[in-house]
């Protein structure tokens, strides 16, 4: 409880709560082999997550990995040498293998640093464009948002510039890859077209990003309950810790 | 006159004490005990979670790899690359649930922690015995005790 060093376990901004907590670094690694950045997402390091998301996009787009990706798991190994741009690949595999690496790192890091870290954190805080606070929420109901469209579980954790980010980029998948079009086709039972408007390319990113956006939704969620119990624990403890009284 | 009231932590519980202190009980006159509190923990990894939660991390974690591959061998096989993701998703949350599932199963709490609990003790007069402990009640407090000081 007390410290005798007063490091913050989190702070509000404008764009929500940001704090660390231990992260187990494989599970982090993991993320960040699924989609270069999101590995730094869970280790709220939301700055660098969103460029290095970004670069993904735009790295993986020249290289056409994805369908290089899609070629070689249905066995097509001659398609996908000859879709792979060679002027992007060895830079694509160098930046990739170095994000998982530093977001290991990170985490590792971080759960040190975590240690000397305090829970002061007050219920709310007021800034010129928005109210953050903490509130107790369901991380199912937080998931089930980002199941039903990446960015939505965000904003139920109010990380509303990720929220908005995600929302975006989902999107682009969406209108590039035609993936709601296909759906609505598939229910109606026009198997054929479903089939042929579909982008392989863009298609490709959508279960990653599906997936990091809901576990990263279920995971924020979760520790920010359990960053709003101990932070009252700690306020309400030093407001009654004079108590005179005796039983 | 003493009063306990016992809650799960919420704003509601801390609505209900900053609403006593401003009926003039003062601070002093409180106890405020958080429950819950185990023998300190070594780890971090062992830090108390719940089993189903920390399984359906690893179970998205196996749904999200499944799914990238699935989609991918969607575009040859048959059902086309929607369905197959789904249904690859679907089977990789299950196995990535159960092995968590069925390799902590024995290592996990026997009895999960929902929330946790607060008591409040308060030492207040006589004639404010009713308005704190409707104060109480209505900020959703669980139980609700009263110990007179006649007995």
């Amino acid at each position: 409880m007390s410290s005798i060093f007063l490091n913050p376990k989190a702070r509000y901004s404008t764009s929500g709560v940001t704090h660390i907590s231990y992260h187990n670094p494989y599970m982090v690694a993991w993320w960040s082999a699924v989609f270069p950045g999101f590995g730094h997402y869970i280790l709220n390091q939301y700055l660098r997550a969103t460029l290095l998301s970004l670069l993904e996009v735009i790295i993986n787009t020249g290289a056409n990995l994805n369908e290089a990706m899609v070629y070689s798991f249905c066995g097509e190994i001659e398609l996908a040498k000859a879709t792979l741009n060679l002027d992007w690949m060895l830079g694509y595999i160098l930046i990739y293998l170095v994000t998982i690496a530093d977001s290991y790192r990170g985490a590792v890091q971080l759960n040190t640093l975590s240690k000397l870290a305090e829970p002061t954190i007050p219920s709310f805080e007021i800034f010129p464009a928005e109210v953050s606070y903490l509130s107790k929420k369901n991380p199912l109901i937080s998931a089930l948002h980002s199941f039903l469209f990446p960015g939505l579980g965000q904003l139920y954790n109010q990380r509303i510039f990720l929220a908005f980010y995600s929302i975006f980029w989902w999107w682009v998948y969406i209108l590039l890859s035609h993936a709601h079009m296909a759906i609505v086709l598939l229910i109606t039972g026009d198997f054929e077209s479903s089939l042929r408007i579909l982008h392989p390319h863009w298609l490709s990113f959508m279960p990653s990003v599906l997936g990091g956006s809901v576990y990263f939704a279920f995971v924020t969620c979760r520790d920010h309950n359990k960053l709003f119990d101990e932070s009252q624990k700690d306020r309400l403890s030093k407001r009654y810790s004079g108590s005179k009284l005796r039983l | 006159m003493i009063i306990v009231g016992t809650f799960y932590q919420s704003i509601d519980m801390e609505i209900a004490l900053s609403q006593i202190e401003k009926r003039g009980i003062p601070a002093e006159k409180m106890l405020v005990i958080f429950m819950n509190e185990y023998l300190p923990v070594r780890s971090n990894k062992n830090q108390l979670k719940d089993i189903h939660s920390s399984s359906f991390e690893i179970g998205i974690a196996f749904a999200t790899g499944l799914a990238v591959i699935g989609s991918s061998l969607g575009f040859k096989f048959f059902l086309g690359p929607i369905i197959t993701g789904v249904l690859a998703a679907i089977i990789g949350f299950s196995i990535g649930y159960s092995i968590y599932y069925f390799t902590n199963r024995k290592k996990s709490l026997t009895k999960p922690i929902k929330q946790n609990e607060v008591t409040i003790i308060i030492e207040c007069p006589n004639e404010q015995k009713l308005e704190i402990s409707e104060l109480l009640w209505r900020h959703k407090a669980i139980s609700v005790g009263i110990k007179d000081n006649k007995g």
